[in-house]
């Protein structure tokens, strides 16, 4: 459905965002897994026609992305990293409002379609209430819901999840998990868990380029029986960066945790983990 | 505490390069005015104050340094004072620092004083740009001075650190109050427009102490100090910190100080970051309903049908514009700005056309010229705030990702944000209009024209509006931040507003400019609007190109440069908009075409430039023509056909020529205007044009046989005068109008011989092109001048016969009496003949008139007014009979048998006498409210009527040589004959408001006096403020020195000498002569020093004490007397010798009970008055027969109590 093919980009200020990215991405949700500075939200709006690439091409279901803005702009839904609302709106209003924008000139639809979005949204009870009063989880719910008007075929949504508590966060996963059927949903995170949760197919994003490629899963079983951890005291964490593949190390229990890539059983007191997406994010940032 | 506050700010603010762009900024910009007014630009005329003033004077060098700083030095104080705190809140730093133990004083006072410091610092800037300005090798030695440093530091310590403070201090406070950077913009916003508003407001004369203290930037204070100041003390005093100067900065530094402890008290250490803050709380859910999975069904979402298609997009449009302009409107700066400017508007509206400090009545015209020149600042500020809040507010809310990525076409977004501005514009201006009609009402005025209200307001005035509106969402797009859009805007608007006419000249280079647009009464929009509508038809497509331009180059998205803007601008989606670009550049040029050729080939348009060349080369070429003998006009007869419809005019007739001259003329020389066509001219005896320049209509008839001393010769011709199209500039009288036509016969009409009166009189002018010097006016004892009148060039006094026509619903009128009216082929005729000579000048016009006929004495009196104008005819008719009347007894006969007076409409605002004939303009008198509220209001319309009837005897009867000071005995005496009218009508009392407007519009147009100030008696045509001003002033005081009967007497004997005579014609020194004759000795010295002197006296009342009781009460006066003589620069020598000075005491504040002439010798004279009353008063000179620069002191107030407890001390003793 979107084939993203070679696309690079440099800023003005020379830093370059993306090197020759190329994804072919079809129906589902698709995760795009990278740390902040990687590239993702610059490939984002790039496919959502808010800023263009200096070579490549985006090509989804027959609209070229870079030259078709406008065709495309009629196929999206999109819910940025970032965006703020108007003083004084109401959710209601803004949904009108966007409705009105995206072609929906009908009245009668219009109403019915911000009142249904409302209600699934959970938002209908606060839907008077100016949207500078809500709180991250409601302000994200409002989001997808102004992302869904307009029967998009292609939805991006750009680090939905960062800044919102747990339970808000399972909340609003929850309702994402619902819209990826029969259409593209591409998902950028930083948050392994959500592509965890949420994603049958992913990519990870590192320096402007795709670092791997592929299913949760199978990119699991490539890390099979190859991630191997150890306690150990602060100040060997160094050591053990130069000895071995070190993937990641963390805290537990205030003692640190290395986890090292090995094919091999490494001895040395490591014992075999199960590898999870987030050894693969870290071996591939790293 | 407080001192490391203070260093550590200094030296920040010393590290921030803004501070050194700021001190440049200022150096340079005083450096260009320093350099601009010191003659560096000889193009670019610019003096302050009168061209004789240095322009490194003390008073310019206060303006300018107040100047900048009252502007620019404002907005730094915004920007530095008004940051001092704020910024703790906008880095956040508020809560490192709230934490510490600082005290809230320490840190208040250690912020706003090295705040204040430094920009302090930064305002010295203007005084080096000034001194390095002036200091400069290139510029015009004639325009500099000696150097001084005193002006300098009076002006930083008097004005510029004062006002720093003052101003400072309330941004401050403002700042501790609102803590938000905005509001404190806003404040600044105010500050200024209230500050106008008032000072145009405050203006008059009995209110100037109250606006001395009232302003807080002390301009009018220093004002009351300079007003009087002639061209020689503008260049060498400085202004010195007395009087309400010195009141109004100590009372401005005391509130300010309390403004300061208002701000201090209001402030506390607490972490809200705005103290005006309407937020409410964040919306939370309870956490159990966060645990409530959502259960999400796309596909239960009702289906719907989005449109892509225009025709949608149009009807969105609409909700999309409401919504702009509905959050436009639901601004809370916009509605705060917008109470202000209808604040002012009922302010402004109490001053409704003043004219002598009389309003006029409310007519709809008038207020709404009145309101809506107000109102336009707040609209054009409002524009440009909200044409860069509309474009930015997706981008600073951060809805643009959002917005920017739905399937809208930029022009949507565009037209609705456009629109929403438009929309806004139309509010407002529709608030003139609503405001306009409360005005009218709540005085009473019911005659509500509404049609007028929406031509004039939505007509006219919208529609600059709506180009600027274009213009500054163009702007907003393109720059990188909206405070840099408000800048480029502001500084274009200013530029197009007051420099772009100078330098670019050609309006059609002038953003959304016309040939101007006057509203009358009698001609409405008349022939202007054509002209008017192409221009902004012209304007409105190029703004069509700009918008769709903008449209293009809409910024959307994360990436605005400008580079991909271009590429997605010609992407294949926008060949719309290219062909709207296109098509509107098409339209644009072929308008501007259209305008070039009406302005520019159907009329003629040169820059006053290329006019002076023109001038110069005409002088050159023909100057030597001036002492050709030739013929004088004798008998004149004339066909005039007015064409109202087509705005033409068709003339013909024969002047009767007659040699005056005692040698035989060969040859007749004939001027025209050049805009008059000739159809055929023909003089008699087979004389043949030998010379014709058609250029200048030049022409030159060489006579078969020559014109012999005393005998005629008859020039025959037939002329038409045609208006094509529209002009460059403003058009008003000088081609016939639809309703109101008023055209002299120097516009038109053949005149003899070369004619002086085209010469370049600005010697600085004159200089620049090689030509000599030329006099202002020829010397008094000039005997070529004595054989001219002072009004015409080519005749003496005439026969005269006209017939004029018009088209049937109007009335046409010429000087003369009607012989016969008749109707031909649906045009009126009007045949005019005059029974007694009468001087060469004479007029026309045509109008839909009302007619109101009287008799007075067998003379005919009509009022011939347009319908509605009602209002003061009886106070001119009134005005016409008592002058007569006055006249009659006290000079000579009227010799005519009718006195008319024509309305015309107000493109021009005099009234000016013809023979038995009074064109008076519909701008003065007509609908004047002398009957307000105020009793003391001048009856303008009655003094006017009695100024121009008195010209009947001063210019119809006795006309002055073409010599200097000749127009004293035209303006003077009629100034004299319609002060006694006034005076006799109204009494002594109301003639004083009279005199004293005079007196002051006297000293401060001399103060602005560009060559140099005459003695009355040699006065220029040129210098009004001496003809009327000072002439009715000093003829007045002749009356009451003289006595009425000795005065008039003179100026009868004169009269009775002069009348219909010349040439030779009489000079000034004839009526001086018959003046003295009727003098005593022990006044001579008055004539001489009101003739022949510029005489200024400054008296003064030190001191008054009353002794007695009853009816043995003396007042014990001590008066010091001084009366000085200037020279034409307005140096002053103090004057030797005894003056007779009148002192009078009053009842009460107004009642002046007696007057007395006292002979005071210089300095200080004691005197005793004895009164029989209680007196209240005791003033020198009050019936104001003496020019004296300062009036306020030549009076006190007998203050009893005091007298009193003296008294009661003496007793004691």
């Amino acid at each position: 459905m979107l084939q993203i093919s070679n696309l690079s980009k440099t800023y003005p200020n020379g830093v370059q965002a993306l090197k020759d990215v190329t994804l072919n991405i079809s129906n589902g949700m698709f995760g795009l897994l990278g740390p902040n500075g990687a590239g993702k939200s610059s490939l984002m709006r790039t496919i959502a026609t808010l800023q263009d690439a200096d070579s490549g091409t985006i090509v989804f279901d027959g609209i070229d992305v870079l030259t078709q803005k406008q065709e495309l702009r009629k196929t999206l839904g999109y819910l940025p990293q970032e965006f703020g609302v108007y003083p004084k709106v109401s959710a209601e209003e803004m949904l009108h409002y966007i409705a009105r924008l995206k072609g929906i000139s009908n009245d009668k639809e219009r109403k019915e379609l911000v009142k249904a979005l409302l209600e699934q949204v959970n938002l209908y009870n606060h839907r008077n209430k100016y949207l500078g009063g809500y709180s991250g989880g409601m302000k994200q719910r409002f989001g997808i819901a102004q992302a869904l008007i307009g029967n998009p075929k292609l939805i991006i949504v750009d680090e939905p999840t960062a800044g919102l508590d747990p339970a808000e966060r399972l909340r609003f996963n929850n309702l994402l998990s619902e819209i990826g059927e029969n259409i593209v949903v591409i998902l950028s995170t930083h948050i392994v868990d959500d592509v965890n949760e949420l994603c049958n197919d992913t990519a990870i994003i590192a320096s402007g380029r795709v670092v791997q490629r592929g299913n949760p899963e199978d990119l699991l079983n490539g890390f099979k029986d190859k991630i191997w951890s150890k306690r150990v005291a602060k100040d060997e964490v160094a050591r053990y960066q130069s000895e071995y593949k070190l993937v990641l190390s963390k805290l537990s229990g205030g003692k640190m945790v290395v986890h090292i890539y090995s094919d091999t059983d490494p001895g040395n007191g490591f014992v075999a983990e199960n590898a999870t997406l987030e050894d693969i994010y870290f071996a591939n940032i790293s | 505490m407080f001192s490391s506050i203070f260093s550590f700010e200094v030296r920040r603010l010393f590290r921030a390069p803004s501070t050194y762009i700021y001190f440049l900024v200022l150096v340079s910009v005083t450096y260009l005015l320093a350099l601009l007014s010191a003659g560096v630009f000889p193009e670019a005329k610019f003096s302050f104050g009168g061209e004789k003033i240095n322009a490194n004077s003390p008073l310019v060098i206060d303006a300018f340094f107040g100047a900048i700083n009252q502007y620019v030095g404002l907005i730094l104080l915004v920007a530095i004072v008004g940051n001092a705190v704020l910024k703790d809140f906008k880095y956040n730093t508020y809560s490192m620092i709230f934490t510490t133990p600082i005290s809230r004083f320490h840190y208040l006072a250690g912020r706003f004083s090295a705040s204040m410091f430094i920009t302090l610092l930064i305002l010295t800037g203007p005084a080096f740009g000034m001194m390095l300005g002036y200091a400069m090798p290139f510029v015009n030695p004639d325009r500099i001075g000696a150097f001084m440093l005193l002006p300098y530091i009076q002006t930083y310590w008097q004005t510029i650190i004062p006002n720093a403070l003052i101003c400072g201090t309330i941004f401050f406070s403002v700042s501790l109050i609102s803590r938000d950077i905005f509001v404190i913009w806003l404040s600044l916003i105010i500050f200024f427009v209230a500050n106008g508003v008032a000072s145009s407001i405050f203006s008059t004369l009995d209110q100037q102490t109250l606006s001395a203290l009232a302003d807080p930037l002390g301009g009018f204070a220093k004002r009351t100090i300079t007003k009087y100041w002639s061209t020689y003390e503008k260049n060498t005093r400085t202004i010195s910190l007395t009087g309400l100067f010195l009141y109004n900065r100590l009372l401005w530094m005391a509130i300010a100080s309390g403004i300061w402890a208002i701000g201090y008290s209001y402030f506390s250490f607490s972490s809200s970051v705005r103290r005006i803050s309407f937020r409410k709380p964040k919306l939370t859910e309870s956490s159990k309903i966060n645990f409530v999975p959502i259960h999400f069904r796309k596909d239960a979402l009702p289906v719907v049908h989005p449109v892509y298609a225009t025709s949608a997009m149009l009807r969105n449009l609409w909700g999309l514009s409401v919504n702009e302009c509905k959050t436009l409107l639901r601004n809370v700066y916009f509605r705060i700005i917008l109470l202000f400017g209808m604040l002012f508007l009922f302010l402004v509206s109490t001053q409704i056309g003043k004219i002598y400090e009389t309003t006029t009545y409310p007519v709809t015209y008038v207020v709404i010229e009145s309101l809506s020149g107000t109102f336009s600042l707040f609209i054009v500020i409002l524009t440009i705030l909200f044409g860069g809040e509309s474009v930015w507010r997706e981008r600073e809310f951060r809805m643009s990702n959002i917005i920017d990525a739905l399937p809208v076409p930029n022009w949507v977004f565009y037209v609705s944000k456009l629109t929403g501005l438009l929309f806004m514009q139309v509010i407002l201006v529709s608030i003139v209009l609503v405001c306009g009609v409360l005005v009218q009402l709540s005085k009473g005025y019911t005659n509500i024209e509404f049609g007028l209200y929406l031509r004039y307001l939505y007509g006219y005035g919208l529609i600059d509006f709506w180009l600027l509106a274009v213009l500054s969402v163009f702007v907003q797009t393109l720059v990188r931040n909206k405070f840099v859009g408000y800048f480029v805007v502001a500084l274009f608007y200013l530029w197009n507003s007051i420099f772009a006419g100078i330098v670019l000249k050609h309006n059609f280079l002038i953003f959304s400019s016309d040939p101007g647009v006057v509203y009358s009464d009698m001609n409405g929009f008349g022939h202007l609007t054509f002209g008017f509508v192409m221009y902004k038809l012209y304007w409105a497509a190029l703004c069509i190109a700009i918008a769709a331009a903008t449209s293009l180059l809409w910024a959307r998205g994360t990436e605005r440069s400008m580079k991909m803007r271009f590429r997605d601008a010609l992407n294949n989606e926008n060949k719309k908009s290219w062909v709207v670009v296109v098509v509107s550049l098409l339209v644009f040029v072929g308008m501007g075409s259209f305008i070039y050729y009406n302005t520019h080939v159907l009329n003629d348009y040169t820059t006053s430039e290329q006019q002076l060349k023109e001038l110069i080369a005409f002088e050159k070429k023909y100057g030597k023509y001036k002492t050709t003998p030739q013929p004088k006009i004798s008998d004149v007869q004339l066909q005039v056909d007015i064409f109202p419809t087509t705005r033409g005019l068709h003339a013909s007739g024969t002047y009767v020529l007659q040699n005056k001259t005692n040698v035989a003329i060969d040859s007749i020389h004939i001027m025209l205007p050049e805009s008059v066509k000739i159809n055929s001219m023909s003089l008699d005896n087979h004389s043949v044009l030998q010379y014709n320049d058609s250029s200048v209509a030049y022409r030159i008839y060489k006579l078969a046989q020559p014109l012999l001393p005393d005998s005629n010769i008859t020039l025959s011709f037939d002329l038409s005068v045609m208006s094509n199209g529209f002009q460059h500039n403003f058009s008003g009288l000088s081609a016939p109008l639809y309703n109101g036509t008023f055209v002299n016969n120097q516009s038109f009409l053949p005149s003899i011989g070369y004619n002086p009166e085209y010469e370049v009189s600005d010697n600085g002018d004159r200089k620049k092109y090689g030509m000599p010097y030329r006099a202002t006016s020829n010397a008094i004892n000039d005997s070529a001048g004595k054989l001219r009148n002072l009004f015409v060039h080519d005749a003496d006094f005439i026969n005269f016969e006209a017939t004029v026509s018009t088209e049937p619903d109007q009335i046409a009128l010429a000087p003369g009496y009607l012989q016969r009216e008749w109707t031909d082929k649906g045009r009126k005729y009007y045949h005019y003949k005059m029974d007694s000579k009468i001087l060469n000048f004479y007029s026309f016009l045509s109008a839909k008139y009302m007619v109101k006929k009287e008799k007075w004495n067998n003379v005919n009196l009509e009022i011939y007014y347009h319908p509605g104008h009602e209002y003061n005819l009886s106070r001119m008719m009134n005005g016409i009979k008592k002058s007569l009347a006055y006249y009659e007894k006290v000079f000579s006969p009227y010799q005519h048998k009718q006195v008319r007076i024509l309305e015309f409409p107000r493109y021009a605002t005099f009234a000016q006498s013809f023979p038995n004939t009074i064109p008076f303009s519909e701008g003065i008198g007509f609908i004047a409210n002398v009957a307000g509220d105020d009793k003391e209001n001048v009856d303008y319309p009655f003094y006017v009527t009695a100024h121009e009837v008195a010209h009947q005897w001063f210019a119809h009867q006795v006309i002055g040589a073409n010599v200097e000071g000749s127009n004293l005995l035209s303006e003077s005496l009629a100034q004299y004959g319609s002060i006694m009218v006034l005076e006799r009508e109204y009494g002594e009392d109301k003639l004083r408001k009279f005199l004293n407007i005079e007196m002051d519009k006297y000293l401060s147009s001399r103060s602005s006096e560009s060559e140099k100030e005459k003695p009355w008696a040699f006065a220029d045509a040129g210098q009004a403020y001496v003809l009327y001003q000072k002439g009715g002033i000093l003829m007045h005081a002749f009356n009451k020195y003289l006595g009425e009967d000795s005065m008039n007497h003179a100026v009868k004997r004169f009269i009775d000498k002069y009348a219909f005579q010349g040439p030779p014609y009489p000079t000034t020194l004839e009526l001086v002569q018959s003046i003295r004759m009727s003098t005593p000795d022990s006044l001579q010295y008055f004539i001489t020093d009101a003739f022949e002197k510029i005489t200024i006296y400054d008296n003064k009342l030190t001191d008054v004490k009353l002794t007695g009781s009853g009816t043995n009460q003396i007042i014990e006066v001590t008066v010091d007397a001084n009366k000085w003589y200037a020279d034409s620069t307005g140096k002053e020598t103090l004057a030797t010798g005894n003056n007779y000075v009148e002192i009078g005491v009053y009842k009460n504040r107004k009642t002046l009970m007696t007057h007395q002439m006292y002979l005071l010798k210089p300095g200080i004279n004691k005197l005793t008055i004895p009164v029989a009353f209680k007196p209240y008063k005791v003033v020198i000179d009050p019936r104001m027969l003496l020019i004296d620069k300062k009036t306020q002191d030549n009076e006190k107030r007998i203050d009893k109590d005091k007298t009193d407890d003296k008294n009661q001390k003496v007793a004691a003793l």
